[in-house]
């Protein structure tokens, strides 16, 4: 392996609104090595979900990709011709949506809508696939295999659509998987049960997974590394562990605060005050600093650099050295 | 991350089709307005009457003289173009005026009365099973020729139409607390289908109405050209084509002229229409 | 399936009786002694009384109502004075006209209303769009009749291609048949043809915006089968409903259509019956063309179940 499986550098997407333009996600970088399990959290409207998109070439037509590079296996990804993304999409990269009920073709048995992945990208005949979508109905456990290819959408429960759709994106054995909010339509039982799937076929198959979610408890106990966005920018990327150990941006600490409150059953969430701003109405500064409890007059001016804390951790916050000193991180890592 | 995606096309949304919905209004209304203009001032733009027949200039093509030819009697086509579009108009106008009426007294009372609601809908049902110009085409061979017998069967044909809308529209609003509010305080069924059920059932009417006009003035041609509409010699633009049917291949232009006269109406009326629709009806404007 | 393509033939019998009854109460309102009328200025008091019997003119109307929908239900449509024959045998003998008339408009109008509606959509907001919709509204503004003469003028006595009129039975020979309906059915087809391309394309653009239009790009199908697979499978349910009320405009439109190219389908005869007064004939014609819309109806509601699976087994 010469370098990572996927490595986004600088990503910016810019959306039109009338005359003005917003950078909705703006200069971001990530990368995820082969079998990496990465986590992407942050609240709606924090871009996640168009980095996706950008991904795949899918962005809506209102959003271009004004800067950066998406390199997959080597490849840059953002200048490669259609015909040749579309040869890359559902094979070697493939991504399942959050809400299973309408991602799926109302129209079309669930066996086809996943059969026809295989025709299109392993040219295999009809009767191939189907045999292939029996055993990947049976691998991301639906039971009654051979019944249940025939189903329509509608005929089967949410988390049994999302099975379909783990199916129908694990069919050419991609080497990356991105994982959109899989579980925030379904009920709490349903959504432990998508997780374990997706931990037990990433063990077995070696697929990477990029899991997007607000839910940063349930993207910590999938993911090995978390990355933390808002409103569009890179806040804090880290090792799960080091992330609930050491948060060291105050919206990291947030929402870490948040979490461990819903946990405990405390009544009183330390919650993070108001709401992410609407892209018409991003901050100039440090986009966070509307919000921040220990935002400086600078904050308002000044977009934060993103610092290295360690190998493997990276922050943007002004603040960064006074505020990580609260935190039990040990000075040594600080200082590498 | 769902209302970014959402919200953002939607603003982009909102400023093309609000750009986009005023091209047709302006282009339906200014050729719909010269075209009304031209009508109400026919008698004054042309010399001629539209009955006045020289034998002398039979079958003239276009000219100077007559910039629309003349007919087998020596008629001036462009008059009887311009006072037929007077009847045409008036008739249209008039359709659509009864279709209104009717539809928006049957609509507010299947809507306003439930128990009322069922049978006036399968009634409307069975009347759309007939074809609107079918149904026209009946009620006029029944009736017998006449401008007023048109009138009325065409409006009688349209009037299912528009009373399904104002049905859906006062359907939704009779929930409103509003009307809760004016039931409660002890306003009359009368008074508040009038005061607050029509109103707000207006623009889709209105725009119906526009769609209406522009059907109406086709089908009135249509029956005149068959023969069931106002009797000749009164000129509309369906009896000036089927007069002019007969010479189609030695004197094309009596047919071409009262036939474009139709169409710019229609097409104007119908540009209109969706001007109408997408200024008035904010749900359209999303999806077109 | 069957149970429920038996539940909407059941809930067709109150439609078809209230369209019976509607044809029954519009021949009521012919003012002045129909029987006289039919009979003619020269009939004598005899021949007049003998057509008021027969007619059942001289009975009271719930009789004759009776009368009429009990016949209709043994496939008796009534007589003709005029024609001196049976009216379903006068309307039978002209059905292969219109059908193949109406038919071929159809189907032209589906194929090519379709394929814009679906080109605009999908270059929405491009010059393709505004062509199609501009194609489209003047398909739905112009007159037929006029468009059909101005056809013939092009088509006919210009450049020789189409007969300007008559029909031509397929059995005699198929290329002859094609031929004299080319124009008719696209005369009569433009309408419905701009207003099929009208909604198709308002369909489409909605359906394209959703969510598992996405999962299919994602899935890395090619553009064609994005749309022709996904999006127009599940557009094509509310066009079919479109497609079916349409038939109605074409029914009527046939009426004019028919006298424009000079073809005895079921619209002349029923304009020969308006003009020669002969009220049962047109009667009759009204009753079968309300039928089989609402047959065609009934068509497409059992289409409509096929196509989408969520109705299925309601």
């Amino acid at each position: 392996m010469t370098g990572p499986l996927l490595e986004v550098s600088d990503l910016t997407i810019t959306l039109g609104l009338g005359r003005r333009t917003v950078d909705i996600v703006d200069g971001v970088d990530f990368s995820i090595e082969a079998g990496d399990r990465l986590g992407v959290v942050g609240e709606s409207g924090s871009g996640k979900s168009m980095i996706a998109l950008a991904l795949l070439g899918l962005l809506p037509r209102a959003m271009r990709l004004t800067r950066g590079t998406i390199r997959f296996d080597g490849v840059a990804l953002d200048k490669l011709p259609p015909d040749r993304l579309r040869k890359i999409r559902g094979r070697d990269i493939s991504m399942i949506f959050q809400e299973p009920a309408t991602a799926l073709n109302p129209v079309i048995t669930t066996g086809e809508q996943v059969s026809e992945v295989l025709r299109r990208h392993e040219k295999l005949s009809h009767a191939e696939a189907r045999n292939r979508t029996i055993e990947l109905f049976r691998q991301v456990g639906i039971p009654a295999p051979e019944r249940r290819i025939a189903d329509y959408p509608h005929q089967m429960s949410g988390g049994m659509r999302q099975r379909v759709m783990i199916a129908m994106a694990l069919a050419c054995r991609p080497r990356l998987l991105i994982a959109d909010e899989p579980t925030t339509a379904l009920d709490a039982t349903i959504q432990r049960q998508i997780i374990d799937l997706l931990t037990r076929l990433q063990e077995e198959t070696g697929v990477a997974i990029m899991l997007i979610s607000h839910d940063l408890p349930l993207v910590a106990s999938f993911a090995q590394r978390i990355m933390v966005m808002y409103a569009g920018r890179h806040a804090e990327t880290a090792l799960a562990d080091t992330l609930f150990q050491a948060p060291s941006h105050p919206y990291t600490q947030g929402l870490i605060a948040c979490a461990l409150g819903l946990e405990d059953g405390i009544e009183r969430l330390p919650a993070i005050e108001g709401q992410v701003p609407t892209p018409a109405a991003f901050p100039a500064g440090c986009r966070f600093a509307t919000r921040c409890p220990h935002v400086l007059d600078v904050c308002h001016r000044t977009v934060p650099p993103v610092q290295q804390l360690g190998s493997s951790h990276s922050v943007a916050c002004l603040r960064l050295s006074e505020l990580a000193k609260t935190s039990p991180i040990p000075q040594t890592e600080l200082s590498a | 991350m769902t209302d970014l995606s959402t919200a953002a096309p939607q603003t982009r949304r909102i400023r093309l089709s609000l750009a986009g919905a005023h091209w047709p209004l302006l282009i339906g209304g200014v050729i719909f307005g010269l075209i009304v203009l031209a009508a109400a001032l026919g008698p004054f733009l042309t010399p001629l009457g539209p009955e006045d027949t020289s034998l002398m200039d039979r079958f003239k093509g276009p000219s100077l003289a007559h910039p629309f030819g003349t007919d087998s009697f020596g008629r001036d086509v462009m008059t009887r173009v311009l006072y037929g579009g007077h009847v045409s108009l008036l008739i249209g106008l008039a359709v659509v005026v009864i279709a209104a009426l009717l539809g928006v007294l049957i609509g507010a009372m299947a809507g306003y009365f439930p128990r009322l609601d069922n049978p006036i809908m399968r009634v409307m049902d069975a009347g759309e099973a007939f074809p609107t110009l079918l149904m026209a085409i009946a009620l006029a061979a029944v009736l017998g020729p006449g401008v007023m017998n048109v009138v009325l069967a065409l409006g009688v044909a349209y009037a299912p139409r528009t009373a399904r809308i104002v049905r859906a529209s006062v359907l939704v609003v009779a929930q409103q607390q509003f009307v809760e509010a004016a039931r409660a305080s002890g306003a009359s069924s009368a008074r508040i289908i009038l005061t607050h059920l029509i109103p707000n059932a207006l623009a889709p009417v209105i725009v119906q109405m526009t769609f209406i006009f522009a059907d109406a003035v086709l089908a009135e041609a249509a029956l005149s050209f068959i023969g069931i509409g106002p009797p000749p010699p009164a000129p509309t633009w369906g009896n000036i084509i089927a007069d002019g049917r007969t010479y189609l291949y030695s004197a094309a232009w009596i047919t071409m002229f009262p036939g474009l006269a139709i169409f710019l109406t229609v097409l104007s009326l119908n540009l209109l229409g969706d001007g109408l629709r997408d200024a008035l009806d904010p749900r359209m404007k999303k999806v077109s | 399936m069957s149970r429920y393509i038996l539940k909407r033939l059941i809930s067709a019998i109150p439609v078809l009786l209230l369209v019976s009854i509607t044809a029954f109460i519009i021949m009521q309102l012919v003012p002045g002694d129909a029987a006289a009328i039919i009979a003619g200025q020269d009939a004598t008091l005899d021949e007049i009384e003998f057509i008021r019997s027969q007619l059942g003119l001289d009975q009271p109307w719930p009789a004759r109502l009776w009368d009429w929908i009990s016949g209709l239900a043994h496939g008796d449509l009534g007589y003709s004075f005029i024609l001196n024959r049976p009216v379903s045998d006068a309307i039978i003998e002209r059905l292969p006209v219109t059908l193949s008339l109406a038919g071929l408009s159809i189907a032209f109008a589906t194929v090519m209303g379709v394929s814009l509606g679906i080109l605009a959509a999908v270059f929405h907001r491009s010059w393709i769009d505004a062509t199609a919709m501009t194609v489209a509204l003047c398909g739905v503004s112009v007159p037929n009749f006029w468009f059909g003469l101005v056809g013939i003028l092009i088509f006919s006595v210009g450049l020789g291609w189409f007969p300007p009129g008559g029909f031509v039975s397929p059995a005699e020979s198929l290329s002859g048949w094609f031929l004299s309906m080319v124009l008719p059915a696209l005369t009569l087809g433009t309408a419905t043809m701009g207003q099929i391309s009208r909604f198709t394309r308002s369909v489409m653009l909605e359906q394209l915006g959703q969510d598992y239009v996405r999962t299919a790009q994602a899935k890395g199908l090619a553009g064609r089968q994005v749309i022709g697979k996904h999006a127009l499978k599940n557009a094509m349910i509310p066009i079919i409903t479109v497609i079916g009320i349409t038939f109605s405009l074409t029914m009527a439109g046939a009426i004019v259509v028919e006298s424009v190219f000079s073809l005895n389908g079921l619209g002349r005869l029923m304009l020969h019956g308006i003009m020669r007064r002969d009220y049962p004939v047109l009667q009759g014609g009204l009753v079968v063309i309300a039928f089989s819309f609402v047959f065609i109806n009934l068509l497409v509601d059992i289409l409509y179940s096929w196509l989408d699976p969520r109705v299925r087994y309601d």
